[in-house]
């Protein structure tokens, strides 16, 4: 009897003490993939950071408007050709 | 009565203190998952690391550099940001002779390197007892993907910061460059090194014995720190008109080079600094030195005329003169006891008032001004409206100008120096001293940032407008606006008129001093004036460098109407109420 408790206790803790392990080795695992998955995160963030830099400069926002055809009033041609004259792009 | 121990008895204590044993060993692993970060728990994981798999690797945690941002329309737009990128290389000890020679063929079909080349600078590497070279920096993504598919333990991918500027080529010689390892080159980048400058961070990695990483160990690891951003008061759409007519102006007159600034007179805000020829820090390695000089501040020259309105006022302002006294024009050309030969260049006054003689831009009128104050009182002046000492903008290469120690100053001195001669400045001290005539008679301190930021956002310092010193009274100023509007509508400056704002300034077109004397035919032509006469919003200077004297060197002519550009433009771009019906 006493016997057999001595080994029911031994297989207890030995399987504790396994899967302890296990579920360390794991987590530590996840750890490290969530650790590099974070750096890469990060370098992609920064990268768009900068575009989104290049794509807000005032030569990138002149670009598109033009690619887009937009009908942006430029204030400031009807005013140095006279008062008659009108906007660059005003529609007629 | 004595107790009797059976064999079975012997087996169950030995077997009880076995599972203690094993209790006690669960009772640690338990402790050790569970390390609190303290240094003094540190070898836990170095123990933890011998005892289980004996091998550990330190991955470098990269810090961001900080940021650079300038103004923009609605918000801050970036002058200077970083990227990783992806960088091979080798640790040719861990590959024999064949295998070095098979790796550099492999390396070379993907990343466009010279296989030869590369097999023979590995192998002396290799000879020489080396772990680790650069195949090739900065690769692109689909390189690095290749590299890492090769599953070679001998090569590898390392991320390295590259700088990018996305404003390009727009304020080059303002903010400076970082090269490749991190070193600054000038500008701002100089100024806040080490503001922006990030921290790196590292994480320790347990591997296995092909050093792939397994798990990492927190303990031992240190998280990187991000640099900090800095603000500029530099707003992108003002610095792309100046740039754009700056760089105009130098073509246009196939000049050695060209500066402007423009300023916002009540706070010393620096809204704009160009020079010509610039550079693009993205590609600074392509550049010539000359082209990456900050010109509004590290390049003194004569100022010629534009110096005039300056020494008239504080003549003015000290009651020595008034705008309505009058002094002789000596008929164009002046004799003066012991100060030399000045001439008004062909034209010829007589007698005229202070205020005609600014209008006019006089210079025999205004060495007489200097004979009426003396050489104390003008270097006094000098002195106090910021010329030779640096004004504190706070950038690296900042010349002082050239005033020369008052006890060097002689009769040519006395009658030149009122006009622009034997004194050099710099540009955003020319700028600065009328930034002072347009608020009214304080001379402010140049602001060119306003804030630094940690990575979270949190305020770390701040810049609040200064004024240096008060060098005009209010009504002064307000009569040399009056007089520099005068200059615009009926003197030198008529090409700066504008339809709907009220302009006022000044022209400046001084000789180039060479080795024994003036230069002939080489002349520094400038425009410093602003808008609205009443209330300047912006005080805007240009000036051009050694113009090709048959294309025009006049500063009325060279430099006013890109001012004149250039001011309408901000002032529109500033919501400024027109004042002209």
């Amino acid at each position: 009897m006493r016997l057999a408790l001595v080994i029911l206790g031994l297989a207890a803790v030995a399987l504790a003490l396994v899967d302890i392990r296990r579920e360390d080795l794991a987590v530590r695992h996840e750890m490290q993939a969530l650790e590099t998955r974070h750096a890469e995160v990060r370098r992609e963030l920064w990268s768009r950071q900068v575009d989104i830099g290049h794509l807000t400069t005032p030569q990138a926002v002149r670009y598109r408007a033009d690619v887009l055809a937009l009908e942006l009033t430029d204030r400031l041609p009807s005013v140095s050709r006279g008062p008659d004259a009108r906007p660059a792009t005003e529609r007629p | 009565m004595s107790v009797r121990f059976g064999r079975h008895d012997l087996i169950f204590v030995v077997l009880l203190a076995a599972m203690g044993f094993l209790g006690v060993r669960l009772v640690q692993m338990v402790q050790a998952c569970e390390v609190p970060p303290d240094p003094q728990h540190a070898d836990v994981a170095e123990r933890i690391a011998r005892a289980s798999l004996g091998s550990t690797i330190v991955v470098p945690l990269p810090g961001r550099p900080g940021d650079i941002y300038a103004r923009g329309r609605s918000s801050h737009v970036l002058m200077a940001g970083s990227r990783q990128v992806p960088s091979c290389f080798i640790d040719p000890s861990l590959l024999n002779e064949t295998q070095l020679a098979e790796l550099s063929r492999q390396l070379s079909g993907m990343l466009g390197v010279d296989p030869g080349e590369l097999y023979v600078d590995l192998l002396a590497r290799r000879e020489r007892g080396s772990r680790f070279a650069w195949v090739k920096r900065q690769v692109t993504d689909a390189q690095a993907d290749a590299v890492r598919e090769l599953d070679n333990r001998a090569v590898g991918i390392q991320y390295e910061w590259r700088r990018d500027y996305p404003l390009g080529s727009l304020a080059g010689p303002v903010l400076g460059f970082t090269n490749d390892e991190n070193v600054p080159g000038g500008g701002v980048h100089l100024a806040v090194f080490r503001a922006i400058q990030a921290r790196q961070g590292r994480r320790v990695v347990l591997g296995d014995a092909g050093r792939r990483p397994i798990w990492g160990v927190g303990e031992q690891s240190e998280a990187p720190v991000d640099g900090c951003d800095v603000y500029l008061t530099i707003d992108v759409n003002v610095q792309e008109t100046l740039q754009k007519a700056v760089s105009e102006a130098v073509t246009k007159y196939d000049a050695q080079w060209g500066t402007g600034v423009v300023i916002n007179p009540w706070t010393g805000d620096v809204l704009a600094m160009a020079s010509a020829p610039t550079f693009d820090p993205n590609n600074f390695g392509d550049t010539p030195p000359q082209a990456m000089l900050n010109r509004a501040i590290a390049t003194p020259y004569e100022p010629g005329s534009a110096l005039k309105p300056i020494f008239a006022a504080a003549a003015v302002e000290r009651g020595v003169l008034s705008w309505q006294s009058r002094l002789d024009g000596e008929n164009g050309v002046y004799h003066a006891h012991r100060g030399g030969r000045i001439s008004d260049h062909g034209r010829r006054y007589g007698l005229i008032t202070l205020w005609k003689a600014v209008v006019k831009s006089s210079n025999i009128v205004m060495a007489k001004v200097g004979e009426m104050l003396g050489n104390r009182q003008l270097f006094e002046i000098a002195h106090a409206w910021g010329f030779g000492r640096r004004t504190r903008i706070g950038l690296p290469g900042e010349s002082p100008g050239i005033l020369r120690d008052l006890d060097e100053w002689d009769g040519y001195s006395l009658r030149r120096v009122p006009f622009g001669q034997e004194i050099s400045v710099t540009a955003l001290q020319m700028v600065m001293a009328f930034g002072a005539i347009a608020n009214g008679g304080t001379l402010m301190q140049p602001r060119l940032m306003t804030r630094i930021t940690d990575p979270r956002g949190r305020e770390l310092w701040a810049c609040e407008p200064t004024a240096v010193r008060r060098v005009l009274s209010s009504g002064v100023a307000a009569q040399i606006r009056e007089c520099l509007a005068d200059v615009v509508e009926r003197g030198t400056g008529r090409r700066a008129r504008m339809d709907r704002w009220t302009a006022w300034g000044k022209t400046g077109t001084a000789q180039i001093a060479g080795r024994g004397g003036y230069v002939d035919g080489a002349y520094t032509g400038t425009w410093v004036g602003g808008a609205p006469k009443n209330r300047p919003a912006a005080v805007c200077l240009i000036s051009i460098y050694w113009p090709d004297r048959h294309k025009g060197y006049y500063g009325g002519v060279v430099a006013a109407p890109y001012v004149k550009r250039v001011l309408e433009t901000t002032l529109t771009y500033l919501h400024v109420m027109p004042d002209r019906p």
